[in-house]
């Protein structure tokens, strides 16, 4: 099942090209990496996804509609940014979280807090950039979510919450949840790739099969990020 | 379900805020009372909340939408799997409670006031009087909030000029509300009359009391002000889906 497809997707601010032209197509259960340096356009893509941005051109479909109320129930978005509210402690922000969404799992939920090693009690603004990381991403996963969409998860992250965050990811995994992850930090998460996509200026130069596009080239993808964008 | 949980978000990020005003304004008012005989009392416990409020509820109402952007929890907020409408009507209540909160004990403080103040006893019905002219006081608050958030909902809908363009829409909402409103209340004319009763407030001089004296409002211009102020709402809440962007 397709669960994304962008057609001619273009976004503009101002007389800047954030995304122009984009074509593509994810399929459903794959963890695909959204790659390219800052500024490619990788954010944009990902809130234009989330319903957060408006295309200036082109159309984009998430799991068969076009990003509105309904995309919204199946889909969970995680900004680089931190979007929460920082007066909540750690348990107000799953609760809040819960009431919202019908695929929040309790149960998942308090694992995952255990799994973060977040204390229920805390407020957020006494929380570190990588305790925060870690909530956001919780959020997230605590819900069967058919789309989960990860901006940047690890940018500005200490190696300790990079490296639990990478495992939530994986624990996060199943076969019928797509999971697209931007990052211009290859190295660490590319193993878990199935479909890699490059952005430059707005714009999709090279996408294809992690796999396929590691035994065409001989290198790693962390390898043919790092060519690319010299 | 959804309506709920955003008010209680909101009412509780705004609780401490609720909390210190309201301490505020009693101080005032009880510093007021104690001095009732003082020339400055009347400006502390009667001039200072009735200019302040007003413009601290103005301030508040845009802040409740611009502090989603400035705090970057509008990236949470309208990831939400909820319309827009209950957005905006969750922080339209959480202010008109707010509103309620910290205008009450101002509004008693004043009427104890001027009970201190005035020796002669008030008239029959200036208690019943006073107590509707502060429910009436809601009512307006609740037509000016759908026109702050179509301004301040603006200017999170364009990428340059912000500012100039909530202040335009600020400007112009008040105009435009004016206008249909006054446009549909001829429509609506066949509506009754309600009276009101105005009091008249003499705090010095021979003739010091309180007098009464016998108005009425069109009910038309209640209503029409009600449906313009919803049809603004709607139009803040359409802005916010397809054209503000985080």
């Amino acid at each position: 099942m397709t669960v994304v497809e962008a057609v001619n997707l273009s976004k503009r601010y101002g007389r800047t090209w954030a995304l122009r032209g984009v074509n593509l197509v994810i399929e459903e259960g794959m963890v695909v990496g959204l790659l390219g340096p800052n500024g490619s356009g990788k954010s944009t893509f990902l809130r234009l996804l989330a319903g957060l941005s408006h295309p200036s051109g082109g159309e984009v479909k998430v799991l068969g509609e076009r990003p509105g109320l309904a995309t919204k129930k199946q889909v969970a978005f995680v900004p680089e940014i931190d979007h929460l509210y920082r007066w909540m402690r750690v348990r107000d922000t799953l609760d809040f979280q819960a009431g919202f969404y019908a695929d929040f799992d309790p149960a998942r939920g308090e694992e995952l807090l255990t799994f973060m090693n977040l204390d229920p009690g805390a407020r957020v603004y006494n929380l570190s950039k990588g305790q925060r990381a870690r909530l956001k991403l919780m959020l997230a996963l605590a819900r069967q979510a058919r789309l989960v969409l990860l901006d940047e998860p690890f940018s500005g992250i200490d190696p300790p919450s990079r490296e639990r965050i990478l495992q939530g990811i994986l624990m996060a995994y199943r076969q019928d949840r797509t999971v697209i992850i931007s990052t211009h930090l290859v190295g660490e998460v590319e193993k878990l790739f199935d479909q890699v996509v490059f952005l430059s200026q707005g714009e999709v130069f090279l996408a294809g099969e992690a796999e396929s596009l590691r035994a065409e080239r001989g290198k790693s993808i962390d390898e043919i990020f790092r060519e690319e964008y010299r | 379900m959804s309506l709920l949980r955003l008010y209680g978000k909101e009412m509780r990020a705004s609780l401490g805020d609720i909390i210190m005003v309201t301490a505020v304004i009693v101080l005032l008012e009880i510093l007021a009372i104690l001095n009732y005989d003082k020339p400055w009392s009347a400006a502390l416990g009667v001039m200072v909340p009735m200019v302040g409020l007003p413009l601290y509820f103005l301030s508040t109402s845009f802040e409740s939408i611009h502090r989603e952007w400035n705090e970057h929890t509008a990236y949470w907020l309208l990831s939400l799997p909820v319309r827009e409408e209950v957005i905006l009507g969750a922080k339209t209540l959480a202010l008109l409670s707010r509103f309620i909160i910290l205008t009450l004990p101002a509004a008693i403080g004043i009427y104890l006031f001027f009970d201190k103040l005035i020796p002669v006893p008030f008239p029959p019905d200036f208690t019943s009087t006073y107590i509707g002219l502060y429910v009436l006081s809601w009512f307006l608050f609740i037509t000016v909030i759908p026109i702050v958030f179509l301004a301040a909902v603006s200017r999170h809908a364009v990428q340059r000029w912000g500012w100039l363009v909530q202040a335009l829409i600020f400007v112009g909402g008040f105009w435009a509300f004016g206008k249909v409103s006054a446009w549909l209340a001829g429509l609506l004319d066949f509506l009754p009359w309600l009276s009101l009763r105005v009091p008249g407030i003499m705090i010095g001089g021979p003739q010091r009391g309180i007098t009464m004296a016998s108005h009425g409002i069109p009910l038309s211009m209640v209503v029409s002000g009600l449906l313009v102020a919803g049809l603004i709402f709607y139009l803040a809440a359409l802005l916010l889906r397809y054209r503000v962007e985080v």
